[in-house]
């Protein structure tokens, strides 16, 4: 991972869907099953809702802005949620998708990378900081 | 989990947050299709 991008990602769009501050993505892999069972769609699983990091244990009723978490040598930092657009609606071929995202606030959130390194699928996610404790 | 002392309130150390998968690539979309149809 480096701080604007992993190794090997793109952006079709980098005027709204990069720097910095939209580094990686992460998504609550625990809504998965939530969406396929609302949704009747079995082929929304990690990656659907957007590249990069599908996480399990955290979803956006814990996470806030500033929420630090170590992965392996790797520092990352929450800069914002994920603000729905077309791009969502067409990755799942629904055009209704982002306002139901918006509903249920099944969103994913950006991280800032604050140390680069080397990350690997399995990795437990430990909690450095979390500034806005409620 | 691990967790840095003085963090409690949203995270305990009971959670078991991992990262389950790391996916990458160009998004088939086309930058252009914000731009408005030409003529």
């Amino acid at each position: 991972m480096e701080k604007e991008h992993i190794v090997g990602d793109g952006q079709a769009d980098r005027t709204v869907h990069s720097g910095a501050e939209k580094a990686v993505f992460a998504y609550c892999g625990d809504h998965y099953p939530r969406w396929q069972a609302e949704l009747g769609r079995t082929d929304l699983s990690d990656g659907a809702f957007g590249k990069n990091l599908t996480l399990t244990g955290i979803d956006e009723d814990i996470v806030a802005i500033g929420d630090r978490y170590r992965i392996g040598e790797v520092l990352l930092e929450v800069s914002q949620p994920r603000q729905p657009c077309w791009t969502l609606a067409r990755r799942c071929r629904l055009p209704t998708m982002p306002a139901l995202a918006i509903a249920n606030g099944r969103l994913g959130w950006y991280f800032r990378v604050l140390r680069p390194g080397k990350i690997q699928a399995g990795m437990a996610v430990g909690v450095s900081e979390s500034p806005y404790p409620t | 989990m691990q967790l840095a002392d003085g963090i409690g309130q949203r995270y305990d150390r009971s959670m078991d947050i991992r990262l389950r998968t790391i996916s990458v690539g160009m998004p088939t979309m086309i930058q252009d299709e914000h731009e408005p149809a030409k003529p």
